[in-house]
C-alpha cells in the first residue's frame, strides 16, 4: 500500500486549497460531511484557519457542514490505535524515572549522570527526570532507544560515551520494568507496541495537510493505514523528488538549493525598534490596500514582540500576539510563588520570615483579603501596609512568632494571623477545621503543618483551595483579560491535581510544602494564557505558522540566523551529528523545512517582507539568516557586504517612501524618541511659602538648616519620613536610640557613681538586654544579633571609661535634660529654643560642668570638626553653643565645658573630647544661631545641597542630586516665607 | 603554525587575527574547526563579519584578492576560490565558533551539565536575582554562625573596628575577596604566621633595658626617638611604634637614624620590642585574613547550594567549574559534545585573560600543541600587555607570557606599526610612555614605571602623511566664582569642556573622542558640553537617574510598595506624575493606600513594561528629550523584568538604580570611559588626565611565584609603612599587586593615547606638579622639563605636529545607523467591512455553562465513598455509553462490554478501579431502567415529540435519523462557534428534513426541590441548547420551531424541554 499525494501549487495560498480540494471530495448537495475525515497538519493555527475556511464556503454553497477531525501529531497516533495499557502522565513519567535512578547501582547513576540531586531536592530531581524523559521520547519517536544510541557510539569507537549510554540504557531498562510493574505505558511505548502489533487502522480518510516533518514511529503507524492517507503537499509537482512518499522533505536535497529572494524583499535594520519601523513601513506601504486580517505579522524572535506592538501602536495598528503571557506570569501563579518562599524560609518548628511574608502580603489578592479580615477585625484597613513596613523597620523581627510590643504590635500580629489563616488552606481541607474557626489558632500551625509531609497530591489540592479563597474569580464580563488568567491558572492547576490524583499511591513522593510547590509550579508556569480576541487587531504569529497562512501580506521580523532556521548546537545529550545519524530531527532538517516554508511563502504571497537585524535588544551582534545568503554566489557576496559593511540600514522601498509621518509626541516611548526639545516639567517642587514659621526651633535643627535649607523643610516643617525597602539590620538612627537608651537608663541606676568598670559593665548589658528585649522582642534576626554585640562592645569600652571618670571626681548630675528658653533671632523675633541634652557632668572639687552629647556614629570626629568650617570661617552646626546657651536655665555655677562623648567603631576612641572654644566663639556662634533661626523663620533658601561627601539621602530624589541641569525654577525668585510672622 | 602576535594599539589585531581564519580556511580547514574567542560579543561580530566580508570582496573582485594577500600570505586567493569558501562559511554560518570566551564556556556547560554538577535547565542570572541570592546567601551564612563568632568575624573584616553595619561590611569583603577566593585554597590566606608574642614579663624586662639608653646617649634626636618609642610600645599602639623613630628604622634593616649610627646594644634591645610589635600586628592581619576567608568560603558554600536549588548560575561559576573538571574540558569530549573537532584556535585581546579561563583554555592549547606544528592545528593569540586594563576584572596580562611555554615552538612577532595614528601621535605615545620613569618621586610605583616606560617599544605608523597634532597642555585655573558649583577642588570638568568646545569649533565634523576615568565624569562632562552647545554623546552606561521624570517614576515606584514613604509621596504628589497616578495629594494615607493597592494590582496583571509604558506615555508631553529617552529605556528594562518580577515594586527600583544605559547620539563629539574606548578610534582624542590618584588602593595583596598561576598569598590590604612587618613571601605578593595596578593605570594612559587618528590633546590639571603620584604627575614628568615642579596653567607643555593640521580636511558622516532616527509611519487599512474573515475568535457552546469543576467538586482523597468517580470522568463515560444507543429497546448494551468504554482515545487516561467501574455501570444500566430514559429514546415517543411541531406532524417511525455526537461548525457575530451535539434525531420527509430533536444528555447531581432544580439547569444549560439549535437550524435548513431542544436529566431521570 502506499500514500496517496497530492501537491497543490504554491504560487497560491495552500489551505484555501486545501478547502476547495474537501469541498470537490466529499461535498454531497448541500451537505459537507467531513465526519470520515481526519485532517492533520503541522500546527494549531492551521486547523483553525481550515475550520474558518471551511465555514466560509459552507456558508456558500454547503450549509451542512460536518466538520472533520483536526489534529496535529501530538494527538493524532492515537486516533490509529487502542490502548492496551494506561498511559502515564509526564509526572509519572518523571517519578518512574526517578525510581529507575535510584534502583539501579548507583556507579551506574554516577557513569549516566555524573551527579545526582540530593534526596531531598525534590524539583531538582524532576528536572533531571525530565531531561530523561524528554530524550526517551524522541528517541522512542523513531523507533529508537538508549541501547541504539550506546552502539552507534560503540561503533564510532566513541568509548567513554558508549559507557555513558549503556549506564543508560540499564536506567531505562530498569524504567520500563517499572512501567511495566505499574501497568503503566508512556505514549511512545504505546505506540511502538500498536505498530509492532500490526493493529493501527482506521474506518476515516486521514489527510496529511503540509506535514513535511515527521517522525519514524508515525510513518510506520500511517503505513499500516496507507490506504487511507492523502499527503497533501505545498509545493509544485515539478518539486516531487523533493519530497518523500508521505509528502515530507527530502532533507538533503533542500540543503544547497538556491533560494530566490527578491532584492527589495529582504531589509536589514539596525536594532529591535529598527526592525519594528521596517515591519511598520512594510504594512504602510500597502497604502490601505488590505483589510488588518489580510496581514500577517511573523515574529522570529519572541524578544522582538514588545517593539513591534509598540511601533505598530504608534503606526495606528492595533496588534494581537495569541499569547498574553505564560501562566508563570498570571496573578494566582505568582501567589502560590510567594507562599512557596515564604514556607521556604520558615525554620523547623517556626514561621516563614518577615522578608517573604512582606512580599506575600504585596500580592494584589492577598491585599484584599487582607483589607476585609482587617476591617473585620477592626483594624484601619488602609493603613495597614504602611503600619507593617513601619513595625518592621523599628524592631526589625525574624519572624511572626516573635512579635515585639508596640503600637503596631496589633495590627501586625492581625496581619501575620490573616496570613496565616490563608495558608491553612494549603494543609487542611474546610470540612476537616474545627467548626467556628476559619482557620488555624496557633500562630505556628500553619507553619509546622507545611514542614511536615504528605502526598504531593494532597498539597495540589491545597494550592486550589488556596488560590480559590485568595484569588476571588474576577468577572469575565468586567475584567476579561484577569479572567483569562485566572480561568489559565486555575486549568493548569486543576490539570496538574488530575495527573497527580492518577498517580500510583506508591510513586506518589511524601513531601513537605517548601518542596512540593516548586514542583507544582513548575508543572503549571509554561502553560500560555491566551490574548483576548480583538476583532481589529492584526495578528502577530511565530514563523512556524506563516507558511500554511493565507494572508496576502506577510512581514518577518527577526530574519537572522539562529532563528530563521533555528540550529541547536549544544545539547545535554545527544549532538547534532549523532542526532543526524540516528535519524533525529536534527538542524539540516530544521534548515529544510525553513527552506521550504519561504520558498512557499514567497511563491503564494503578493506581498512579502523579510527584516534582519545588525543587533538584538542587549546590542549584541547578529547575522543574517543562512536562507537569504542560499541565492548565487553574486547574490551571497552582495548581501554579506549589504549586511555587515553598510551602516546604513535599509532605506525604505520605493513605494514606502510615500507614507505619511505620523506627528505624534508619544512616539518617543517605547520606541527612539522624536527629536522634540523642550524643558523638563519634572523640578524640584517649590516650597509652600505660605506655611506658618514655626514657633519653637530644637538645637538640631540648626545643623540641618545650616546644611541644606530645602531639606530641613522638607524634614522639618512638612515632617517627611521615609521608609526603608527591606530593611535587615538596625539603621543609624535605631543603632544609636539603643545606645542612647541604656546610657540614660544607666545613669538611673545605682552604678551612675560606680568606678568599677566591670560592674558597670554587667550592668549596662544588662540595660541593653533589657532594651534589646523591649526594641526586638525575644529573639532577634542575625544581623541584630550581631549588631548587639557591636553595641555591647562599645559600651563595655564605655564602662572602662566612665569608672575613669568616677576617679578623676565626674559626676552626672544630668541625663536627657529637656530644656528650653526663649531665643530671639537677629531681627528680634523670638522663637521657643528646645533641646534635650544627652549628659551633665560636674566635678566637684574643680567646680567644673561638662555638657556632654552621646555620638554613636562609627567615626569620632570631634566639636570641631563638625561644627567649623575654618576654610570659610563658618559655623557649620550649633549644636553645642546652643547646649550652654540652654544650661543657663539650669543651676550650674562654675565653668561649663562643651563636647562629645564618643561611642565609636574604633573602641581605641571611645572617649569624650571637648570643644576649645573661648566664651567670644560661643557667641560668635551664639550670634550665628539667631541669623540661621532668622533664615529659618523666613525660610530663606538660596540652594539645594547634597549632602556632604557626595551621598545620597532620603531626599535626594526629590532634590534631585544625580540630575546634572537639575531645574529648580522658584529658586531664583524665591523671597522666603510669606507671612513672617513676629518681625519686629 | 601557531602564533603568538604583540600587538600594540593600531596595528591591526582584529586584521591578523581575520587574516588567519582566512588562511586556515584557505589551507582546507572546516569552518566549525576555528575557534576565534574575544572580550565581547560586538568585537566577536566584527572578526567574523570581517571574514565574510574579506571573502564576499574576493569573491566579486579580483583586485581585492589582491588587497588581502598581505593578511593571507604566503597564500593567495582568487575569485573562485572565495566563492567557494564563502558558500562553505556562509553555509555553515550557524556552526561557527566566534565568540566570547563566556558564550564559548557556556556552550560547553550545556553540553556538559551533568559532568559539572550543575542542575538541568540551569540560566545565567539577571543582575538583580543575582543580589537577591547574594543577599539570602549572606543571611544563611549569618545564620548558621554563633553570634559571638559573628560579631568577632566582623570585627576581623572591620579591622578591629566595630562598625554599625554588618550587612555593608559582609558586602564590602564578599566584593573585594570571592574572585579571588575562587582562585586560591585556604593555605594562600594563611601565609601570615604571627609568631610568639612576649609575656608581660618578658615586655618590661625588655622596655626596662630600652630605658636606659636615652640617658646615655648624646644628643636630642635619638633619645627623643627612643622615649617616644617606649611610649608607644607601651601604650600598645603597634602600628605606630612600628611606622616611627627608630623602629621603624630598624624593621627596614637600616642601622642609622638620621644618618647617626645606632648602636649595636640599642638594635639588640630593640630586637624583642619589634618582635613583639610584629606579632601583635600580625596576629590582626592573620586574623583578618581568616576572617575574610572563613566568611567567603561560607558564602560561597550557600551560594553553590542556591544555585543547586534554584538553576541561577553567574558567568564565573561556569568557568570556575570548567576549570576545576578536568573531565568535562577533555579535548576529545569537547569535540564530540559540540560535534565538531576544534583544531584551531584564536585568542584576541588575549591579555585581558583570567586565571579561571587561562585554567580552562591552556588545556585546549596545550592539546593542540601537542598534535604538532604541522599545520592541521594552529593557536593563533593575540594581544598586548600594554593594553592590559581589566585586572580589576579578573585579567592578568602575564598570562601572555606563558603561552610561549604552552606552545612550545610558537613562533612570536611583534607589531609596532600603528595602521591608525599620524606621525604626531604616534611621536606623543613614544615621547610619554618612554619617559614615563623620569617621574622623580614614584616610590612604590618605581619599579613598574621604570620597567613599563623601560620595556616600552617604540612605535611606527604606516600612515607616514597624515596631517596631525598632538599636545599635552594645562588647563586655567578656574574661576573663583564658580567654584562653589564644583563637585570638587579637582573638579575641572568645566575647563576641559571649554577646551572640547574650541576643538569641536574648529573642526565640526571631525569625530572628538574624550576619554575619561569614571562615568561620573562622563555624565557631567556631556552636561557641560551640551551647555556650551556642542552636541556630545554620553557613551558606556549610567543609571537613569538623570532624568528627573525617572527620579518621580522610582519615588513612585517606591511608594506602590511602601505606601507609608511620605518622602516619595510628596515627590509624586509635587510632579506631573501625580495627574496620571492619581497621588495628588501626599498626605492622605488613604489615598496612597489606594494607589497603591491598584498599581501592585496593574503591575501584577498586566506587568510592569505595560504599567510604567502607560504612565511614560502619559507625561510624555512634559518631559525633556532626555527624560523621553531615559523613560524609554525604564520601559525596556521593565519588560526583562516582567520574565522576573517582584511582588514588592521597590525591587524593581533597585534595578533601576544599578542599572547602566547609554545615552548614545551619534553626535560627532563622544564622550566615554577609557575602557569602553576600547578597539574604537577617533579623529581627534581630547583626554583630560584630572583623576586624583592613579588606581584606586587594592583591598588584596595577591601574588605567588608565577602571576599566570592561581594566587599562593592573599593578604588584606596594609599600609605600606607596615609591611615590613609581613613575612617575605606577603611583601612579595603586595609587591606583586601594586606592580599590576601601577601596569594597568599606566595601560589605561596608553589606551587613552593610542585612540588618536590625527590629533591628541592630553589636559592636565592647572598647577599639577611633577611629583603628583598620579596620572596627571606622570605625564607631567614625562613631558616637562626636570626643573619645574609645578606646570603653570593654561599652557601647552608639549606639542608636535602642526596646530592646523585640519585645515583643507574633510570628515566622512559617520553617523551609523544605530544613531539614525527611526520614524513609525502611520500605516493604513482597508476597513473590514462585514468583519473579520481570519482568525476569528472561537466560542464553544459550553461556556455558556458554569467554569471548569473545582477542587471542592473533586472527591478529596479523604472521601469515605471510596467508589466515588470525579464528576467529569462520570460524565464522559455516561456520555459515551450512550452515545452507543440509537433506540431504545433495540441497542440495550451489553453489562459485560461496559467497561470497553476505556479504550476510547478520549477516555485513555481514565484510571478507575474495578469498584468504580462497576459502580458507574450500574449507574447507567439504572439510568436506562428510568421511564423518561426509555421515552426519551425510543421512537414512538420520539415521533410524538417532533409530531408537536408543526411541520412534522405526519411522521412515521422509519422517517427518523439518529445521529450521536453531531459535530458542527457555524459562524455568529463574529466567531466560529464549535461543539458535538450528543444526540440529534432528525425527521425526513420526501428526502428532506422536516423536523429535528436535539438531546442533550446531563450527568449532574440533583438536589434540593427537583422543580427547582430542573428549572435551573434548563436556566443554566439554555445557551448551550441555542446554539446547538442555530447550528441544525442554519445547516438543515429548518425553522427553529422544527427543532425540538430537550435537556435529558439523567440523575433525575426527567427530560425537560428547553424551548
Amino acid at each position: 500500500m502506499t500514500i496517496t499525494r497530492c501537491f497543490f501549487d504554491w504560487n497560491r495560498p495552500f489551505l484555501p486549497q486545501v478547502a476547495d480540494y474537501l469541498t470537490n471530495r466529499y461535498a454531497r448537495g448541500t451537505t459537507l460531511d467531513l465526519t470520515g475525515v481526519i485532517l492533520v497538519f503541522p500546527g494549531r493555527r492551521a486547523a483553525r484557519r481550515m475550520l474558518e475556511l471551511l465555514v466560509e464556503r459552507s456558508e456558500q454553497n454547503h450549509p451542512n457542514l460536518l466538520p472533520p477531525q483536526m489534529h496535529t501529531f501530538e494527538t493524532f497516533p492515537e486516533l490509529l490505535y487502542v490502548q492496551r495499557q494506561r498511559l502515564a502522565d509526564p509526572l509519572t513519567e518523571r517519578l518512574v524515572w526517578k525510581q529507575a535512578l535510584t534502583a539501579v547501582p548507583s556507579e551506574t547513576a554516577r557513569a549516566a549522570l555524573s551527579h545526582l540531586p540530593s534526596a531531598d531536592a525534590l524539583s531538582n530531581w524532576l528536572r533531571l527526570c525530565e531531561s530523561l524523559r524528554q530524550q526517551h521520547q524522541e528517541l522512542a519517536a523513531e523507533g529508537l532507544d538508549f541501547s541504539d544510541v550506546q552502539v552507534l557510539l560503540e561503533q564510532k569507537k566513541h568509548d567513554e560515551e558508549a559507557a555513558r549510554w549503556q549506564a543508560l540504557r540499564t536506567i531505562q531498562a530498569e524504567y520500563l520494568c517499572q512501567m511495566d510493574r505499574l501497568n503503566l505505558w508512556d505514549r511512545q511505548t504505546a505506540r511502538l507496541y500498536a505498530v509492532d502489533q500490526e493493529e493501527c487502522e482506521t474506518s476515516h480518510d486521514i489527510l496529511l495537510v503540509g506535514t513535511v516533518d515527521m517522525s519514524r514511529l508515525v510513518e510506520r503507524m500511517l503505513l499500516q493505514v496507507a490506504d487511507r492517507v492523502t499527503a497533501l503537499v505545498f509545493a509544485p509537482e515539478s518539486l516531487h523528488d523533493h519530497f518523500d512518499a508521505f509528502g515530507r522533505l527530502r532533507s538533503e536535497l533542500w540543503q544547497d538549493r538556491q533560494i530566490a529572494i527578491p532584492e527589495d524583499t529582504a531589509v536589514i535594520a539596525d536594532d529591535p525598534d529598527g526592525q519594528a519601523a521596517a515591519v511598520a513601513e512594510h504594512l504602510a506601504a500597502q497604502n490601505g490596500t488590505w483589510r488588518a486580517d489580510d496581514i500577517c505579522v511573523a515574529v522570529a524572535d519572541d524578544m522582538l514582540v514588545p517593539a513591534v506592538e509598540q511601533a505598530l501602536s504608534q503606526a495606528g495598528l492595533r496588534t494581537r500576539w495569541p499569547v498574553r503571557f505564560q501562566v508563570r506570569n498570571s496573578a494566582p501563579w505568582r501567589l502560590l510563588e510567594a507562599v512557596a518562599r515564604h514556607l521556604a524560609t520558615a525554620q523547623t518548628g517556626q514561621p516563614g520570615d518577615f522578608e517573604s511574608l512582606s512580599d506575600l502580603v504585596r500580592h494584589p489578592d492577598v491585599s484584599e483579603a487582607l483589607d476585609q479580615a482587617l476591617a473585620a477585625r477592626g483594624f484601619n484597613n488602609t493603613t495597614w501596609l504602611a503600619d507593617l513596613d513601619e513595625y518592621l523597620a523599628g524592631h526589625l523581627p525574624p519572624h511572626p512568632g516573635v512579635l515585639p510590643e508596640s503600637r503596631r504590635q496589633g495590627v501586625v500580629r492581625a496581619i501575620c494571623r490573616t496570613v496565616e489563616d490563608l495558608l491553612s488552606e494549603l494543609v487542611t481541607p474546610n470540612e476537616e477545621r474545627p467548626s467556628g474557626t476559619s482557620g488555624r489558632s496557633a500562630p505556628q500551625s500553619v507553619y509546622a503543618a507545611s514542614s511536615g509531609r504528605q502526598p504531593l497530591a494532597d498539597w495540589a489540592a491545597g494550592c486550589l483551595r488556596l488560590l480559590q479563597r485568595v484569588c476571588r474569580f474576577p468577572d469575565p464580563d468586567c475584567d476579561a483579560s484577569r479572567y483569562d488568567a485566572f480561568s489559565a491558572c486555575m486549568a493548569a492547576f486543576n490539570r496538574a491535581c488530575e495527573s497527580l490524583q492518577d498517580l500510583p499511591a506508591d510513586m506518589m513522593p511524601q513531601c513537605t510544602a517548601s518542596q512540593a510547590l516548586p514542583v507544582l509550579l513548575m508543572q503549571t508556569a509554561d502553560a500560555d494564557v491566551p490574548a483576548p480576541p480583538d476583532d481589529e487587531a492584526v495578528e502577530l504569529t511565530g514563523w512556524l505558522e506563516v507558511p500554511l497562512d493565507d494572508s496576502p501580506v506577510v512581514t518577518v521580523a527577526g530574519f537572522n540566523e539562529g532563528r530563521i532556521p533555528r540550529s541547536v548546537t549544544s545539547d545535554l545529550f545527544l549532538p547534532n551529528t549523532l542526532r543526524a545519524e540516528l535519524g533525529l530531527n536534527d538542524n539540516r532538517r530544521r534548515y529544510a523545512r525553513d527552506a521550504w516554508a519561504l520558498e512557499s511563502l514567497l511563491h503564494s504571497r503578493p506581498s512579502v517582507r523579510l527584516i534582519a537585524g545588525r543587533r538584538d535588544d542587549q546590542g549584541d551582534p547578529l547575522h543574517p539568516s543562512r536562507l537569504w545568503l542560499a541565492g548565487s554566489v553574486r547574490e551571497t557576496a552582495d548581501r554579506v557586504c549589504r549586511f555587515y559593511e553598510d551602516t546604513a540600514p535599509d532605506s525604505a522601498p520605493p513605494d514606502t517612501q510615500r507614507t505619511e509621518q505620523r506627528d505624534v509626541p508619544e512616539s518617543s516611548i517605547g520606541c527612539r524618541p522624536a527629536a522634540t526639545g523642550g524643558e523638563s516639567a519634572f523640578i524640584v517642587p517649590s516650597p509652600d511659602a505660605r506655611r506658618p514659621a514655626p514657633a519653637k526651633l530644637a538645637v538640631t535643627d540648626f545643623r540641618e538648616f545650616l546644611a541644606c535649607p530645602y531639606r530641613y523643610y522638607l524634614k522639618k516643617e512638612l515632617k517627611l519620613t521615609a521608609v526603608d525597602h527591606r530593611p535587615d539590620e538596625m539603621n543609624a538612627l535605631t543603632f544609636g536610640v539603643i545606645i542612647h537608651r541604656v546610657l540614660s537608663r544607666f545613669a538611673e541606676t545605682d552604678l551612675v557613681d560606680s568606678d568599677d568598670s566591670a560592674r558597670i559593665r554587667a550592668g549596662l548589658q544588662d540595660l541593653l538586654s533589657q532594651e534589646a528585649t523591649h526594641q526586638f522582642g525575644t529573639q532577634y534576626s542575625s544581623t541584630v544579633a550581631v549588631q548587639l554585640e557591636i553595641i555591647a562592645e562599645r559600651l563595655r569600652e564605655f564602662a572602662r571609661w566612665q569608672a575613669e571618670q568616677i576617679r578623676d571626681g565626674w559626676r552626672i548630675r544630668w541625663t536627657e535634660q529637656a530644656v528650653e528658653t526663649d531665643f530671639q533671632d537677629i531681627r528680634g523675633r523670638t522663637v521657643l529654643l528646645t533641646g534635650r541634652i544627652d549628659r551633665i557632668d560636674q566635678h566637684s572639687e574643680q567646680n567644673i560642668w561638662r555638657i556632654l552629647d552621646y555620638k554613636t556614629g562609627d567615626k569620632a570626629k570631634s566639636p570641631k570638626e563638625t561644627h567649623y568650617r575654618s576654610g570659610r570661617d563658618e559655623w557649620t552646626d550649633l549644636q553645642l553653643p546652643l547646649y550652654h546657651l540652654l544650661a543657663r536655665q539650669l543651676p550650674l555655677q562654675g565653668d561649663i565645658q562643651l563636647g562629645y562623648m564618643h561611642l565609636p567603631g574604633d573602641l581605641s576612641n571611645v572617649r569624650e573630647t571637648l570643644a576649645t572654644w573661648d566664651a567670644e566663639q560661643i557667641e560668635s556662634a551664639i550670634q550665628a544661631a539667631r541669623q540661621t533661626a532668622a533664615d529659618i523663620l523666613d525660610m530663606t533658601i538660596e540652594t539645594v545641597t547634597p549632602p556632604a561627601g557626595n551621598r545620597s539621602d532620603e531626599f535626594s530624589r526629590i532634590c534631585q542630586d544625580t540630575v546634572v541641569d537639575r531645574r529648580i525654577p522658584w529658586l531664583d525668585d524665591w523671597t522666603g516665607r510669606l507671612s513672617k510672622e513676629g518681625e519686629s | 603554525m601557531h602564533q603568538l602576535v604583540r600587538a600594540s594599539a593600531g596595528s591591526g589585531k582584529t586584521w591578523q587575527l581575520s587574516g588567519y581564519f582566512l588562511k586556515q580556511l584557505l589551507r582546507g580547514a572546516r569552518p566549525e574547526s576555528i575557534l576565534a574567542t574575544t572580550f565581547t560579543r560586538k568585537a566577536a561580530g566584527e572578526i567574523l563579519g570581517r571574514v565574510l566580508i574579506w571573502l564576499a570582496r574576493a569573491a566579486r573582485d579580483p583586485e581585492f584578492c589582491q588587497e588581502i594577500g598581505q593578511a593571507i600570505e604566503p597564500l593567495s586567493i582568487d575569485c573562485p576560490r572565495a566563492q567557494e569558501l564563502l558558500q562553505q562559511v556562509t553555509g555553515q554560518l550557524h556552526r561557527l565558533r566566534v565568540s566570547t570566551l563566556d558564550s564559548f564556556f557556556q556552550q560547553i556547560a550545556r553540553s556538559c551539565t551533568l559532568e559539572l554538577g550543575l542542575p538541568p535547565g540551569w540560566m545565567i542570572v539577571d543582575e538583580h536575582t543575582d543580589r537577591m541570592l547574594r543577599r539570602q546567601a549572606v543571611d544563611i551564612v549569618l545564620a548558621e554562625q554563633e553570634t559571638a563568632h559573628s560579631r568577632r568575624l566582623m570585627q576581623m573584616l572591620a579591622r578591629g573596628n566595630h562598625q554599625r553595619s554588618v550587612r555593608t561590611l559582609i558586602d564590602d569583603a564578599i566584593s573585594n575577596a570571592w574572585d579571588v577566593f575562587q582562585q586560591t585554597t585556604r593555605d594562600a590566606w594563611t601565609r601570615v604566621d604571627a609568631g610568639r608574642r612576649l609575656t608581660s614579663a618578658e615586655r618590661e624586662a625588655a622596655v626596662a633595658v630600652l630605658k636606659e639608653f636615652p640617658h646615655q646617649l648624646p644628643g636630642k634626636r635619638m633619645p627623643e626617638a627612643i622615649t617616644g618609642d617606649i611610649d608607644r610600645f607601651e601604650s600598645e599602639q603597634w602600628e605606630e611604634f612600628v611606622k616611627k623613630g627608630l623602629a621603624s628604622a630598624l624593621l627596614k634593616g637600616k642601622t642609622t637614624y638620621h644618618r647617626q649610627d645606632i648602636p649595636e646594644e640599642i638594635q639588640e634591645a630593640y630586637r624583642p620590642l619589634l618582635r613583639h610589635a610584629r606579632a601583635e600586628i600580625l596576629q590582626q592581619v592573620a586574623g583578618r585574613n581568616e576572617a575574610t576567608y572563613e566568611l567567603i568560603s561560607r558564602f560561597d558554600e550557600a551560594c553553590r547550594q542556591l544555585r543547586q536549588e534554584t538553576g541561577f548560575t553567574r558567568f564565573g561559576d561556569i568557568t570556575r567549574l570548567l576549570a576545576q573538571s578536568e573531565a568535562a574540558v577533555d579535548g576529545r569530549r569537547i569535540d564530540f559534545r559540540l560535534d565538531s573537532s576544534l583544531r584551531y584556535l584564536l585568542l584576541d585581546e588575549f591579555q585581558d585573560t583570567s586565571l579561571q579561563q587561562w585554567q580552562v583554555i591552556r588545556r585546549l592549547v596545550r592539546s593542540l600543541a601537542e598534535d604538532g606544528n604541522d599545520g592541521s592545528t594552529g593557536v593563533f593569540c593575540v594581544g598586548d600587555t600594554k593594553q592590559a586594563i581589566y585586572g580589576w576584572r579578573g585579567g592578568v596580562a602575564e598570562i601572555m607570557d606563558r603561552l610561549e611555554s604552552a606552545v612550545p615552538g610558537i613562533d612570536v612577532q611583534q607589531r609596532h606599526v600603528s595602521y591608525r595614528s599620524s606621525p604626531a601621535v604616534i611621536e606623543a605615545v613614544n615621547h610619554i610612555c618612554s619617559n614615563l620613569g623620569q617621574h622623580p618621586n614614584l616610590k612604590d610605583y618605581e619599579a613598574a614605571c621604570q620597567q613599563w616606560s623601560q620595556t616600552f617599544p617604540p612605535h611606527t605608523t604606516a600612515r607616514t602623511t597624515l596631517p596631525g597634532y598632538a599636545e599635552v597642555r594645562t588647563l586655567p585655573v578656574p574661576d573663583a566664582e564658580d567654584a562653589a558649583d564644583r563637585k570638587s577642588q579637582s573638579d575641572f570638568i568645566p575647563e576641559a569642556a571649554d577646551c572640547v568646545s574650541r576643538l569641536h569649533q574648529q573642526t565640526p565634523a571631525a569625530q572628538i573622542g574624550v576619554l575619561v576615568r569614571s562615568n561620573d565624569e562622563v555624565a557631567r562632562l556631556v552636561h557641560q558640553l551640551t551647555e556650551r552647545g556642542v552636541p556630545a554623546s554620553e557613551e558606556g552606561g549610567t543609571p537613569p537617574v538623570d532624568s528627573p521624570a525617572v527620579l518621580a517614576v522610582l519615588s513612585f515606584l517606591h511608594v506602590v510598595g511602601h505606601p507609608g514613604c511620605r518622602v516619595s509621596r510628596f515627590h509624586v504628589a509635587q510632579s506631573p506624575l501625580a495627574e496620571h497616578t492619581g497621588l495628588t495629594c501626599w498626605e492622605d494615607d488613604a489615598l496612597a493606600a489606594r494607589v497603591s493597592a491598584s498599581f501592585r494590582r496593574r503591575l501584577t496583571d498586566d506587568g510592569y513594561g505595560a504599567t510604567l509604558q502607560d504612565i511614560a506615555l502619559a507625561v510624555s508631553p512634559v518631559c525633556s528629550e532626555r527624560d523621553r529617552l531615559r523613560l524609554q529605556q525604564v520601559v525596556a528594562e521593565a519588560r526583562r523584568f516582567d520574565l522576573m518580577p517582584a511582588l514588592n515594586p521597590a525591587d524593581f527600583l533597585e534595578v533601576l538604580e544599578s542599572a547602566r544605559f547609554s545615552r548614545t547620539t551619534g553626535a560627532p563629539v563622544r564622550v566615554m570611559t577609557i575602557h569602553q574606548s576600547k578597539g574604537l578610534e577617533f579623529e581627534i582624542v581630547v583626554a583630560p588626565i584630572v583623576s586624583r590618584n592613579l588606581f584606586r588602593v587594592p583591598s588584596l595583596a595577591t601574588g605567588g611565584p608565577d602571576p599566570a598561576e592561581p594566587p599562593e598569598s592573599v593578604c588584606t590590604w596594609i599600609s605600606s609603612d607596615l609591611k615590613p612587618v609581613l613575612p617575605e613571601s606577603v611583601q612579595h605578593a603586595f609587591d606583586q599587586t601594586l606592580s599590576s595596578c601601577t601596569r594597568e593605570a599606566l595601560s589605561l594612559l596608553y589606551v587613552t593615547l593610542t585612540r588618536a587618528i590625527h590629533a591628541l590633546h592630553v589636559l592636565l590639571p592647572p598647577g599639577v606638579k611633577r611629583t603628583s603620584r598620579s596620572a596627571a604627575g606622570l605625564v607631567a614628568a614625562a613631558v616637562s622639563d626636570s626643573r619645574t615642579e609645578d606646570l603653570p596653567p593654561d599652557e601647552v607643555i608639549w606639542s608636535c605636529g602642526d596646530p592646523n593640521w585640519f585645515t583643507g580636511m574633510s570628515f566622512a558622516d559617520r553617523l551609523s545607523a544605530e544613531h539614525r532616527p527611526v520614524v513609525i509611519p502611520t500605516v493604513r487599512t482597508a476597513p473590514m467591512t462585514e468583519g473579520r474573515r481570519r482568525g476569528l475568535a472561537r466560542r464553544s457552546p459550553s461556556t455558556h455553562a458554569p467554569p471548569a469543576p473545582s477542587a471542592e467538586q473533586r472527591p478529596s482523597r479523604h472521601d469515605p465513598a471510596a467508589d466515588a468517580v470525579d464528576a467529569r470522568v462520570r460524565g464522559s463515560i455516561i456520555h459515551a455509553w450512550f452515545e452507543d444507543i440509537s433506540w431504545l429497546p433495540d441497542d440495550v448494551p451489553d453489562p459485560a462490554r461496559l467497561p470497553d468504554v476505556l479504550t476510547r482515545p478520549d477516555l485513555r487516561n481514565v484510571r478507575l478501579t474495578d469498584a468504580q467501574m462497576k459502580h458507574l455501570a450500574d449507574e447507567f444500566l439504572a439510568m436506562l431502567e428510568q421511564d423518561a430514559v426509555r421515552q426519551t429514546l425510543s421512537r414512538p415517543a420520539a415521533v410524538e415529540r417532533l409530531a408537536h411541531s408543526q411541520i412534522g406532524r405526519n411522521l412515521s417511525e422509519q422517517c427518523l435519523q439518529v445521529a450521536a455526537e453531531r459535530p458542527f461548525a457555524f459562524r455568529q457575530d463574529g466567531q466560529i462557534v464549535q461543539g458535538i451535539i450528543d444526540r440529534l434525531v432528525t425527521a425526513h420527509s420526501d428526502g428532506t428534513v422536516v423536523a429535528a430533536e436535539i438531546i442533550d444528555y446531563k450527568t449532574d447531581r440533583a438536589h434540593g426541590n427537583l422543580q427547582d432544580w430542573v428549572a435551573d439547569r434548563v436556566s443554566l444549560y439554555r445557551g448551550q441548547l441555542n446554539d446547538y439549535r442555530t447550528a441544525v437550524v442554519n445547516s438543515l435548513n429548518l425553522s427553529p420551531e422544527a427543532v425540538r431542544c430537550s435537556l435529558l436529566l439523567l440523575d433525575a431521570g426527567v427530560l425537560a424541554d428547553v424551548s
